[in-house]
């Protein structure tokens, strides 16, 4: 009997209150993470991907106007109707969040340290200060900080942005969390930045056996990263495989769209692409091996 | 041969923040033909906005010159002159005055520089702009926080267009916008370059869009260039270190593209020693 | 007007219980203003009208607010103070505004020695309480109703040219202005057709909000003798007269306190429903 995922969504439906209406955001997307797996949610603006990172790590749900349908499981809690107060005890330990900018994710006026010691806080409240700086000297040895003690001492503007990213990602993992929501991780950073943040990042992630829910508009940086892919289009999923069969044999006229966009350092001429959408709303397509698994009987409270 | 259309030579630029001096651009010597679609690439702090901004004369140069159809070019230049070198920049959300329809702030430029002569000759040219750039001409009378960041961004190059100039710097014309709407624009500014015979300096940190539209390049690392050569050249075989190393950097969608990243890879770690 | 209710800012300003009854309480202030001769039942009793024999009358039906020591109807004379409030505040920011906001966009635009020179000036008045700059001006001139509304202009103009100041600064690196300058477009062009109308949201709420802080400075003003003179009704002075009466003649003093109290009430909050369509946008 195959474990049942770590994180599973089913028919998420979402809408915001809005001058003309209720407005759908989600149109009902299901998708699935297991236990160590990498999976990726790729869309372009407006397509609901970052608001589904923000449903699952619990950001929207207090938020007035917001109406969220759906079977939205974590381990053992519905995430759609838990309150903020589980939310907080998730947050930081089982379940952890990096977002795009490092530098502004990071409060400006409290040092590194300080804000590491927070973050291992909430997972051992009676973390001694002395014992915590180890912890965390320790957690920026694996970022490859190779000046620990002068990273904790600092504030996040006197750091690089490729610092801060890697400093978010050590306190992201700091407690071991099983699941990591990765919001355009990178994307504010320099390309030779970028690519040796997200190698360490992986590497990082495999040791700590997390799973990640990454979340992305760049086809190369998800081509490189996951093991499973979503394609989400205006609140649907429109194709979902794992990430070799999705580069090698695209099938949804989106996903085809989407990577003879991207230009090729190889050279092809960029394709011409009609203005007109319509083929796009084509029904999702699922690879071989990638559907949805059962949802399990009653959750448990 | 035709001349140059744009001419570096030992161009620096250095900015006084409190009691530090940094140092975006130094001793760059570049050489940009009619016509030409040249690329700037470079990282964060590479220099390549300053670059742009020297050009365009928003600050003067601290050291060098700059000559435009060999003629000495200053940040403090004639009107005339100023038509002919546009811009396009990067976001194109705050590219337009929220305030004014599309149809103003495609008239500016045409009223600047005196360019029409009626009401009717104003509202003809604009359409035909909206049109070039592939928008209804019935998008004048809308308001910019109406239309989406692509749109907004084909409304700033009709902008540039109106002017009728003969080099346009392009500061990351495409980074803020969505892949699907990337390629469309990109395929848009390459048509608009052949069509109307215009001279691109291209500023941007992507390859692939590099390789896409660029006939030369020149990477900048630190404020110095570190290597200039065709589009061809840059990628089959790159001379500078650096340059491999950001080809071996970008991430890829294909195997091919792939194996010429590897390649990249191998290079850089050659030239290196 | 079903296109009005379903626009965005519509839709924002009503999310704030308080806003839309704030706006139709300016509304009828504004509305009694305008149309006081008419709407007043003693229209008269604002002049220098004395009729001895009905004098400090309780509230009746005859005079809801009752009447002063002079036999004045109250609620007439309150209804004109509101007109001669709003004329005052007109005039006043009609004066202010202009000059306050052009130094801030100049200021705020050009940088160097006029931003320098412009904003030292501004720091120097505003580094004085208003009603004290108010009053010492009013000490040194006659106590007219001009030289009041100069007074209260002088002490008004430094606060929009902070705000406008500040507004020149942001939108000047926005990429509209660079892109006026690189066409070529000249200085007083940007100014005046791109930076100022982004400014005119910020400004317009604050004149929204100054109205009725300009009734409570004049009433202040008015209170202490040094602004409107008798008999024009003023909200101030009259609750000044009507202080001398308390507690016996209660209504003489606590029905202007109560309009004074719901003028600037109304100012304010419609003032804060226009900031939240504001706040937003930006």
């Amino acid at each position: 009997m195959i474990e049942s995922p770590l994180l599973q969504i089913r028919d998420l439906t979402l809408s915001f209150a809005s001058s003309h209406g209720p407005v759908e955001v989600l149109h009902g997307i299901s998708l699935h993470v297991r236990r160590g797996e990498k999976v990726a949610l790729v869309g372009e603006s407006g397509s609901g991907k970052s608001v589904t990172a923000r449903i699952v790590t619990g950001l929207l749900q207090s938020q007035r106007g917001t109406q969220a349908n759906g079977y939205v499981r974590y381990e053992d809690q519905d995430l759609l109707k838990i309150g903020e107060r589980a939310f907080r005890a998730l947050r930081g330990i089982r379940l952890s969040m990096v977002f795009q900018d490092p530098t502004s994710a990071l409060n400006p006026v409290f040092t590194i340290g300080d804000q590491f010691r927070e973050v291992l806080r909430r997972a051992s409240p009676d973390i001694s200060i002395p014992e915590a700086r180890r912890r965390a000297a320790d957690a920026l040895s694996h970022v490859l900080i190779h000046e620990p003690d002068r990273v904790l001492d600092s504030y996040p503007f006197q750091l690089s942005g490729g610092m801060n990213q890697r400093v978010l990602i050590a306190m992201a993992l700091a407690n071991r969390p099983a699941l990591l929501v990765a919001d355009e991780p990178g994307t504010a950073l320099d390309v030779t930045v970028q690519d040796r943040t997200l190698k360490l990042m992986t590497s990082l992630i495999e040791q700590a056996g997390a799973a990640v829910l990454f979340i992305s508009h760049n086809l190369g940086v998800v081509r490189e990263f996951a093991d499973r892919v979503y394609v989400i289009y205006r609140g649907r999923i429109v194709e979902h495989a794992r990430t070799a069969d999705l580069f090698a044999n695209p099938r949804h006229p989106y996903t085809r769209a989407l990577l003879s966009a991207v230009p090729k350092i190889t050279g092809e001429p960029l394709p011409p692409l009609p203005e007109d959408n319509a083929a796009f709303s084509a029904p999702p397509v699922i690879h071989d091996g990638c559907a949805e698994p059962p949802v399990r009987g009653d959750i448990p409270q | 041969m035709m001349a140059p259309i744009l001419q570096l030579h030992g161009v620096g630029k250095s900015f006084q923040i409190g009691e530090h001096t940094v140092q975006a651009l130094s001793s760059v010597d570049l050489r940009i033909e009619t016509g030409e679609c040249h690329a700037i690439v470079g990282e964060s702090g590479s220099g390549k906005s300053t670059l742009g901004n020297l050009v365009l004369g928003i600050y003067p140069p601290s050291a060098g010159e700059i000559r435009f159809e060999g003629q000495l070019l200053q940040a403090k230049r004639p009107l005339d002159l100023k038509r002919r070198i546009q811009l396009v920049q990067q976001n194109p959300l705050s590219a337009l005055n929220g305030k004014r329809s599309i149809g103003a702030s495609l008239a500016l430029p045409l009223d600047v520089h005196a360019l029409v002569r009626s009401r009717s000759e104003r509202r003809q040219r604009i359409s035909t702009l909206l049109e070039e750039v592939g928008l209804d001409p019935q998008f004048a009378e809308r308001s910019p926080s109406t239309l989406s960041g692509g749109q907004r961004q084909r409304v700033a190059i009709a902008r540039a267009l109106a002017c009728e100039p003969d080099l346009i710097v392009l500061d990351e014309p495409t980074s803020a916008l969505d892949v699907l709407v990337q390629a469309r624009v990109l395929r848009l500014l390459a048509d608009l370059r052949t069509r109307k015979r215009l001279t691109y300096l291209f500023i941007t940190h992507d390859l692939g869009v590099v390789r896409a539209l660029a006939d030369r390049v020149s990477v900048f690392r630190q404020g110095r260039l570190v290597e200039c050569d065709s589009v061809h050249n840059i990628f089959a075989d790159p001379k500078h270190p650096y340059t491999a190393q950001l080809i071996a950097s970008i991430p890829v969608v294909t195997e091919e593209e792939a194996a010429l990243r590897g390649t990249a890879r191998a290079l850089a770690a050659a030239l290196t020693e | 007007m079903s296109k009005l209710s379903r626009s965005p800012g519509w839709y924002k300003f009503r999310r704030n219980p308080l806003s839309v009854p704030s706006l139709v309480l300016v509304v009828l202030i504004i509305a009694l203003a305008v149309f006081a001769p008419v709407v007043a039942p003693y229209p008269e009793h604002a002049g220098a009208v004395v009729d001895f024999i009905n004098a400090s009358l309780p509230p009746s039906w005859a005079h809801p607010f009752g009447t002063d020591v002079a036999g004045r109807d109250i609620l007439s004379r309150i209804i004109f103070g509101y007109r001669i409030s709003l004329v005052l505040g007109v005039v006043v920011l009609g004066i202010a505004v202009p000059i306050g906001v052009t130094l801030g966009l100049v200021a705020g635009y050009f940088g160097g020695w006029v931003d320098y020179v412009v904003m030292r000036i501004t720091d120097i008045f505003l580094s004085v309480p208003p009603l004290v700059l108010a009053m010492a001006i009013m000490g040194l001139l006659e106590p007219t109703l001009l030289n009041g509304m100069m007074a209260v202009s002088a002490m008004w103009w430094p606060w929009y040219t902070r705000l406008a100041y500040n507004l020149a600064r942001s939108e000047s690196r926005e990429g509209y202005v660079l892109a006026a300058e690189v066409i070529g477009a000249s200085k007083a062009h940007i100014l005046a057709r791109e930076i100022l109308p982004n400014c005119v949201p910020a400004v317009f709420t604050k004149i929204t909000l100054d109205l009725g802080f300009v009734i409570l400075i004049a009433s202040s003003l008015s209170f202490l003798g040094l602004g409107v003179q008798p008999p024009t009704p003023d909200l101030g002075s009259m609750v000044a007269e009507g202080a001398q009466y308390l507690p016996d003649t209660w209504w003489m003093a606590v029905f202007p306190a109560l309009a004074i109290l719901v003028g600037v009430l109304g100012f304010n909050l419609l003032g804060d429903g226009l900031r939240d369509i504001l706040d937003q946008r930006q």
